[in-house]
């Protein structure tokens, strides 16, 4: 069966996809949260939550015991609801998706599921930073991963690549899949800030401060850059995301520096001329957690759509490069008279490319 | 393995210098490795009295740090001699790992502070001021006289209010009293335990005939142990009896006499009765005064920094800066901007900063003696001056109106 001329039997991937999707994004807000609050070792059993099973904890005991293991217990009762839901996804992945690549991400999905899980227990058991940040960096790939399956199991991914032709698909796609890899070690490079070992040596934070505020600003040219090259394409399934991906990041660069300002103050150069040189930090306070965890999520959010845009564009360079030259000419030319209404302010040119 | 590769890892940081190559290396290998190391320990004094305490042979060393466990025991199990009153059971709380019934300090304190205390937590080198080192026994905002620890209720009020302008948080949201009382003890045991530790240091470097019994070896420090816990501990319970309290102040009573107290205030403020004020504030009170001063917390910062400013690198872990005079018309104070806060500023000085205390006026002093020190009304003149500083026009720029509404 080819790949992109198969039809759906159900809409049901697709639909437990999506669901999977919108379900993991706020578990990394309360993931984000969890940490945020230092709320992590609030309960110090897992499985279990305070000896209860998990699921039987009273809801009194759940709901009136302080902020901490609220939130602590919320997010692992909320971990096991997307756990079932990437398992529903897989049965109807394997029920009614016939490709076999198709059916592979979908167990590699559950195997991440699973392992987040264990990993979340783990950092509860052997009270370990070192797991709570692996498990901080892995949520925003099984994100990813999930935002990943929802495109994939979209209707756009069978049928339309075979009407679009992207012309210089090959640089397009390194230069999104680059992009990926750069959002990718800028979340890492957070989670190395976020969970500092306090037996790190005095340089090392430094370090990687430095590395996360220039990596923000190679991350930043290389986003504008994908959607500079995207917006010629004038395909908006590619220049669309990454024209959000743009705002995206501009909103999470003033969330880096809030995140700054509310655990550190404001810089003392801004202090000598008299901006916030009043302000008192205040811990764990509701701005201080709603910022930080914002640009938490926020950074999965960014890889999540990085990797949406370089999916998008390996797959119409990929039909493009696979499809046959008969189909390829009637396509392009069909591309060409697409191109040609979309640009009406420029008529000569686009006669050009017409012939 | 992992602990020892991380501890290579701290190693080569340290002696490294800051090469951008060994950051990245640094970066790279730790990412891989993972940096964590459950294992807290407190650090030896990197600022001793003399001299680096990791200078020491090896069993000097050994010998300092077991007579340093001996007194006060581990990070996750803290304990003290009873002469401290110190309380264990708040201890215990404020100390250890991070769990439901410990770890207050790790949890919150310890990423600027340092488990030690020593305030060269991971962040340190990025804050400004840099956080407090707790093992001299000098805190800045008290309400005890010159020279004096602070009470109790000094450090509450900071763990509570936090510090404007500075990375010290308020923790009136994220903690209860309790748990704040938790915390201001086990600051309290840092404290007592640093400065123990650099009395010690003393003890161990004179001492020539170290033996191969660890064992014999620290239980020849119990003695000195025991003098120095008492002579600190007996500094702060002494602290908490002598609050510096100005006696009732009658408030100037209309606008006028206030006028004429800030004028007073701006007289001295300017140099009468010999008083230095612009020398670091400025003439302006913008803290442009020029005046360099590295006296920070450590007696011997500003003499290095006088006599061999090569060396500070070596002698001190966070690279020194120069004392930051305040700007006085930010409407900004550090240790709170009530009249009583910036009373007790003038009078008892900013403690470990170049801000002196001043000679207040008593009963029996000769006119020669009075005239060299500020009355009480003085100082309050001085408050109600600094107090008017945000307010006068110089501070507060005003543009012309351009809406004639506004000017009717």
């Amino acid at each position: 069966m080819s790949s992109f001329s198969s039809s759906p039997t159900s809409h049901w991937p697709r639909r437990l996809a999506v669901l999977l999707v919108c379900a993991t994004f706020p578990l990394i807000w309360v993931g984000g949260l969890v940490t945020t609050t230092d709320a992590g070792m609030a309960v110090s059993d897992w499985p279990t939550t305070r000896g209860y099973n998990m699921f039987l904890l009273p809801i009194g005991e759940w709901l009136g015991s302080g902020w901490k293991l609220f939130i602590e217990h919320s997010h692992r009762l909320f971990g096991a609801l997307v756990g079932m839901i990437t398992l529903l996804l897989a049965a109807a992945i394997w029920r009614w998706d016939g490709r076999r690549w198709m059916r592979y991400l979908a167990l590699v999905a559950v195997a991440a599921v699973i392992f987040q899980g264990v990993l979340g227990g783990l950092r509860v058991i052997e009270d370990e930073r070192l797991l709570a940040m692996v498990h901080g960096c892995f949520g925003p790939l099984f994100f990813t991963l999930a935002a990943a399956i929802a495109a994939a199991a979209s209707p756009w991914w069978r049928s339309a690549p075979g009407a679009l032709r992207l012309a210089d698909g090959r640089a397009l796609t390194i230069l999104a899949w680059l992009t990926a890899a750069i959002a990718y070690a800028q979340l890492v490079l957070g989670a190395q800030i976020r969970h500092v070992p306090l037996s790190a040596a005095l340089g090392w934070f430094d370090v990687v401060v430095f590395f996360h505020v220039l990596n923000a600003g190679v991350l930043l040219a290389h986003v504008v850059w994908l959607w500079r090259r995207c917006r010629r394409t004038k395909l908006a399934l590619v220049s669309a995301p990454s024209a959000w991906l743009v705002a995206i990041l501009a909103g999470q660069i003033a969330l880096g520096g809030a995140t700054w300002v509310v655990h550190f103050g404001w810089p003392q150069f801004l202090q000598d001329r008299g901006l916030g040189a009043g302000y008192v930090v205040q811990a764990q306070s509701a701005v201080q957690a709603a910022v930080t965890t914002a640009h938490v999520a926020l950074g999965s959010l960014i890889l999540a759509l990085s990797v949406l845009v370089a999916l998008r564009v390996s797959r119409l360079a990929w039909v493009a490069s696979n499809e046959p030259a008969s189909q390829k000419a009637t396509e392009d030319s069909r591309t060409t008279a697409r191109r040609v209404a979309a640009a009406p302010a420029a008529p000569v040119r686009a006669m050009e490319l017409a012939t | 393995m992992n602990g020892r590769l991380a501890n290579m890892i701290r190693r080569y940081v340290d002696g490294a210098g800051r090469g951008r190559r060994r950051a990245v290396l640094l970066l790279c290998a730790a990412m891989l490795l993972g940096c964590a190391n459950s294992d807290v320990q407190f650090r030896t004094n990197r600022q001793g009295k003399r001299n680096n305490a990791s200078n020491l042979p090896a069993q000097k060393q050994e010998k300092l740090v077991d007579g340093l466990v001996a007194a006060f025991g581990t990070p996750n199990e803290p304990f003290v001699w009873s002469g401290t009153a110190l309380d264990g059971a708040k201890l215990r709380r404020a100390a250890g790992p991070v769990k439901d019934g410990s770890g207050l300090y790790r949890e919150h304190c310890a990423h600027c502070h340092g488990v030690t205390g020593d305030g060269l937590g991971p962040t340190a080198r990025f804050l400004n001021p840099y956080p407090r080192d707790f093992r001299h026994g000098t805190f800045k905002f008290t309400s005890t006289g010159q020279g004096m620890k602070p009470t109790r209720d000094d450090l509450r009020r900071t763990l509570q209010e936090g510090i404007a302008g500075t990375a010290m948080p308020s923790f009136k949201v994220a903690l209860s009293e309790e748990e704040i009382a938790d915390l201001v003890e086990y600051v309290i045991y840092l404290s007592m335990r640093g400065e123990v530790e650099r009395d010690l240091y003393a003890a161990v470097d004179d001492d020539d005939e170290i033996g191969a019994d660890r064992a014999n070896e620290a239980a020849e420090l119990i003695e000195p142990i025991k003098e120095a816990v008492e002579q600190v501990a007996s500094q702060w319970n002494d602290a908490q009896e002598q609050v510096f309290n100005p006696p009732p102040r009658q408030r100037p009573d209309t606008p006028k006499d206030l006028a004429l107290s800030i004028e007073r205030g701006r007289a001295l403020f300017l140099g009468a009765k010999g008083l230095d004020c612009t020398k670091c504030h400025g003439v302006t009170a913008l803290g442009d005064g020029g005046n360099i001063d590295y006296t920070s917390t450590n007696p011997e910062t500003d003499e290095v920094m006088k006599t061999t400013p090569d060396k500070a690198a070596e002698l001190f872990a966070l690279a020194l800066r120069p004392a930051a005079p305040r700007n006085l018309r930010l409407n900004v104070f550090r240790g709170g901007r009530r009249p009583i806060d910036l009373y007790r500023r003038i009078a008892v000085g900013i403690k470990g900063t170049p801000m002196p205390g001043r000679q207040i006026v008593q009963e029996g002093d000769t006119p020669e003696a009075a005239e060299k020190k500020l009355t009480t009304e003085e100082i309050w003149n001085l408050v109600d001056y600094v107090l008017s500083l945000p307010y006068e026009p110089a501070s507060r720029p005003q543009k012309l109106p351009t809406d004639h509404r506004a000017v009717n």
